[in-house]
């Protein structure tokens, strides 16, 4: 019991820290520009897209710093020539923008790579168990991923806490009227915040595609807990969005490595029911099978009794 | 008098549909439109009359579907005979049942979290029907066959004509049904509450309480459409309820343009096309269309009919005539380009043999054609930059003298 | 009885106190201005009334029940209507539908969905009578968020007007109009809110001795004078409040 808790934990950390990857990028979009930024998660999914590439021409390493600046290119033209263009229309034009966009990025990964998943691998050098506990090996790359995503997060950190443009960014978030008042390039600010946002979910694809696989369908498995994240954790606000992220993370994990179920629940209370009940689809449910929805079930609880978050301030 | 007419004239089109297109295709053509514009409407109800922008409205026609094909079971194993014609009211008041509950907590805000009520509802509905077996049949779904229900006048629903019939009658139906609703105090305090909110409970008004009306009327509708999906294909699955599905709806609505009642019928009617018939020619159909939406949002905020009402205004100016030479100045390039992009984008998904595109026959792997092509597309952008100027001061020309007309950049 | 009544009223948001402690009566029939310098607290008094935010203390009655506990519509529909110092209209309904929207209630319709509103004939009779009132014939359909900025505020007041409620509150009703436009406007106030209770905010002083016979002075959430338009004029804290002017030697002291 112990050694499935220990590991469901890490991976559950892993997770967890990777989603914050891509949450604090919508955070940041969303606090800055108003805007829920559902194609995200498709960023994610081309930078596991451009490493994989770039990883069969000239290695991994390369790719691993190449392909997240490509995305946040795309990302940083996205919101020029397009995004821009749909901010006159209000807010539900831009949510429904990136929703097309996210539609669109999809079809597009599937004109030039197909519908099959990629083999997209970690480096060799890194195929070796990190540690051994109880028997069970703890893959080095999971390692690297837990590093690169903590060293995002206290690069973020710093950014934000102790640069110029981070602090513009910060009292953007709280006073988004005010930035503009004092005279910054606002529209040139949006421009940068999205195209690194971007680039930091498309380092989070290219750290989890040799984990998570990588194909058409990875961007809408993610896209929608990010979302989930973000609303949990308050929209607009970083300390919720990781929280939330490592939240998810954990319980996902957890359950999963449970293997606990309602007919455990019900010997333990010395319940039984008939196998052909009307209702036996409940009476069978097992946590591993539930994981799944308890992001989303989350939420809708969340949305009902605190619809700004855990953390947030601002409704929408 | 004039919508007596109009209304007249509609169900006269029903009628005669099917026998001017009376090949297989032509009527399964038919019966998907017919399923897709009543769940249009309904989705319209929400995002274009109401101000909701949904991403889980499959979740009302899915659950009116699967309950439809549940009482079409129940006829088939004799436990109770419903008429075939009913099937889709039972659709209809299983998503209404569905629409008054989840409408209950979700319609106090709009907006944001609006939205994100509808994705996480969507989404806890599609991962529970891969769970929960004995109603939504898992991966493979829930099938049944029609043709059990008792024989209506004679008629035993064994052909597809006479499905078509069945579901241009609740189309009819349907779509007065919701024309009507748009018309009530209801309806216009939806378009009240769209636009301020604030200002409706001054007025006497709960936003939340106007919201959800339509939120529920809205869900019927789309559970009409789903037991109507039901009857006609005879088999629900998971995909029918989920975010796929749900994306649908709202790029049909949008693309037909939400600001006019008949904005989403027309993007039903040429999505419903796009899908059924783009797909034989090219694998590329679903980028094309990912294309037309992005496109849509970015340059039509109010769809093909906004785009359409934007030529009212040179109409009764009696100014039209001015944007015909500017139009066919801009559309010759205009269409040079846009094919010969999509020439390349074939090109680049065929591998062997000669690939005859618009009785030219290209090589894949051949510089030459490769090359052709992107000159073509070159020449063509460059046209285009050089007429559209052209276009636009057309444009401002037979709009002229009415500041007041409709502007393409309004809110939305 | 007084049709509205403020008992010890006072808002602040966190440590910052807007209103304090705020009594104020007003009776039927009466036209009462309130007027203060900026930020004295005048709007919020008006949302604090019309339920738009929650008093922190104190109490709201109106024909003698308590409504500072109501949500906006509930309040709005036990009578009283109000305006708002930024127009807040139905952009995308035209004039004819959004004073239509504002009839609804008061006719008893309700959130009904079996009426069809191009038969209802008295309804529509009310709409147009109001458009005609309100001088928008003309612009009857030309959607609010297109019209000229006057012609809003018309419309503005006519959304307030149209339920004939008992008291109206007008936030600003003529800011930001020129001289020509402020006296229309100002008549067609007088013309349509004859026989009700008005409570108007202003900053306008012209307009406030025009139309009050009653004016209460805000200054920094307190309500320092509460008088005729005479008494308003020679008053010593008002002078000093509002014009900076000493008080003279031998006056009363703030």
């Amino acid at each position: 019991m112990a050694d499935a808790l220990i590991f469901a934990t890490l991976n559950g950390l892993v997770t967890g820290m990777l989603l914050f990857m891509l949450a604090s990028g919508v955070t940041l979009i969303f606090s800055m520009m108003g805007v829920l930024n559902f194609a995200h998660a498709s960023f994610y999914m081309l930078g596991a897209y451009f490493a994989f590439a770039i990883s069969q021409q000239i290695g991994f390493w390369p790719a691993l710093l190449l392909a997240p600046m490509l995305v946040g290119v795309l990302g940083a033209l996205v919101e020029r020539y397009g995004l821009r263009q749909v901010h006159k229309s209000g807010q539900v034009a831009e949510l429904v923008f990136t929703f097309g966009l996210a539609f669109l990025i999809e079809e597009a990964v599937q004109l030039f790579w197909g519908r099959a998943t990629q083999d997209f691998r970690s480096p060799a050098a890194l195929d070796f168990a990190l540690f051994t506990l109880f028997g069970q090996d703890f893959p080095a790359w999971k390692g690297v991923m837990l590093c690169i995503s903590v060293s995002i997060f206290i690069g973020l950190y710093f950014v934000l806490t102790r640069t110029r443009t981070g602090i513009i960014i910060q009292a953007a978030i709280t006073h988004p009227q005010a930035v503009a008042n004092l005279g910054h390039n606002v529209p040139r600010l949006f421009m940068v915040v999205f195209g690194a946002g971007s680039a930091l979910a498309g380092l989070a694809g290219v750290i989890a595609g040799p984990v998570l696989t990588t194909f058409p369908g990875m961007a809408s498995v993610l896209g929608s807990i990010v979302f989930v994240i973000v609303v949990i954790g308050g929209l607009g606000s970083l300390t919720g969005a990781l929280v939330a992220s490592l939240l998810i993370g954990l319980l996902q994990s957890w359950a999963i490595a449970s293997g606990l179920g309602m007919a455990d629940l019900l010997a333990l209370l010395g319940v039984s029911f008939p196998p052909d009940h009307a209702l036996r689809d409940l009476w069978r449910l097992t946590l591993p099978q539930v994981a799944p929805l308890l992001p989303y079930l989350l939420l809708v609880l969340i949305l009902i009794f605190r619809p700004s978050g855990l953390f947030g301030k601002r409704e929408s | 008098m004039r919508a007596l007419v109009l209304w007249a004239g509609f169900a006269l089109v029903l009628m005669v549909l099917p026998l001017i297109f009376d090949s297989v295709l032509g009527v399964s053509i038919l019966n998907q439109m017919a399923i897709a514009i009543v769940f249009a409407l309904s989705y319209n109800l929400l995002l274009g009359q109401g101000g909701m922008l949904s991403f889980g409205h499959a979740v009302y026609f899915g659950l009116g579907g699967f309950l439809a094909v549940h009482a079409m079971l129940l006829t088939e194993t004799q436990t109770l005979a419903i008429p075939l014609v009913l099937i889709p009211l039972a659709g209809g008041l299983c998503g209404l049942c569905a629409a008054l509950f989840i409408g209950s907590f979700s319609t106090g805000r709009a907006g944001t979290v609006f939205a994100m009520i509808s994705l996480g509802v969507g989404e806890l509905l599609a991962a529970s029907s891969l769970i929960l077996v004995s109603f939504f049949g898992g991966e493979s779904g829930v099938s049944a066959d029609r043709t059990f229900a008792p024989p209506f006048f004679g008629v035993d629903f064994s052909q597809d004509v006479q499905v078509y019939f069945l579901a241009a009658a609740w189309l009819f139906v349907s779509v007065l049904g919701m024309y009507l609703f748009t018309r009530t105090p209801a309806g216009r305090l939806a378009n009240a509450v769209r636009d301020n909110p604030e200002r409706a409970r001054f007025l006497g008004y709960s936003a939340g309480r106007v919201r959800f009306i339509s939120f529920a009327v809205a869900g019927f509708f789309a559970g009409i459409a789903g037991g109507l999906f039901a009857v006609n294909y005879e088999i629900l699955t998971a995909g029918n309820l989920n975010a796929a599905s749900s994306g649908q709806v709202l790029l049909m609505a949008y693309i037909g343009g939400l600001g006019v009642f008949i904005g989403p019928i027309l993007g039903a009617v040429l999505l419903t096309l796009i899908n059924s018939l783009l797909n034989h020619y090219t694998t590329l159909w679903m980028l094309y269309l990912g294309l037309v939406f992005v496109l849509t949002v970015m340059f039509l905020p109010r769809g093909l009919t906004g785009l359409l009402m934007l030529h009212r205004v040179p109409w009764q100016q009696g100014r039209l005539g001015l944007l015909v030479r500017p139009y066919t100045l801009t559309a010759i390039p205009g269409a040079v380009l846009v094919l010969s992009l999509i020439g390349l984008l074939e090109l680049s998904q065929r591998e062997t043999g000669p690939f005859v595109y618009l009785g030219i026959p290209f090589a894949p792997g051949s510089a030459v054609s490769w090359l052709a092509l992107l000159a073509v597309a070159v020449i063509a952008f460059v046209a285009l930059r050089r007429t559209l100027p052209g276009l636009r001061a057309a444009w401002a020309e037979a709009s002229a003298q009415s500041p007041r007309s409709m502007h393409e950049g309004d809110a939305p | 009885m007084s049709v509205l009544q403020l008992d010890n009223v006072s808002k602040s948001f966190g440590n910052s106190a807007i209103l304090r402690n705020v009594h104020l009566r007003i009776e039927p029939g009466e036209r009462h201005a309130i007027i203060g310098p900026n930020g004295a607290g005048k709007s919020t008094l008006f949302h604090l009334i019309s339920g738009r935010q929650q008093v922190s203390a104190g109490r709201i009655l109106f024909k003698g029940e308590a409504i500072h506990t109501l949500p906006p519509h509930e309040i709005a529909r036990r009578g009283l209507a109000r305006s708002f110092q930024v127009s807040s209209l139905f952009a995308q309904l035209s004039v004819f539908e959004n004073l239509r929207c504002a009839l609804l209630w008061p006719l008893g319709y309700g959130y009904s969905f079996w009426h069809l509103l191009s038969r209802e004939k008295a309804l529509n009779a009310r709409t147009e009578s109001l458009l005609d009132e309100l001088g928008l014939w003309q612009r009857r359909d030309v959607p609010a968020g297109e019209l000229a900025y006057a012609e809003q505020r018309a419309l503005e007041l006519g959304l307030a007007i149209a339920s004939s409620a008992e008291l109206i509150l007008l936030d600003e009703p003529v800011a930001g109009m020129n001289a020509t436009e402020a006296r229309q406007a100002l008549a067609l106030i007088r013309r349509v809110t004859a026989g009700k209770t008005l409570v108007v905010v202003e900053h306008d002083m012209t307009v406030v001795f025009d139309i009050a016979d009653r004016i209460s002075v805000l200054v920094q959430g307190e309500l320092i004078a509460s008088d005729t338009p005479a008494a308003i004029r020679r008053n010593a804290r008002v002078q000093e409040a509002y014009l900076g002017v000493p008080v003279p030697a031998g006056g009363q002291h703030a």
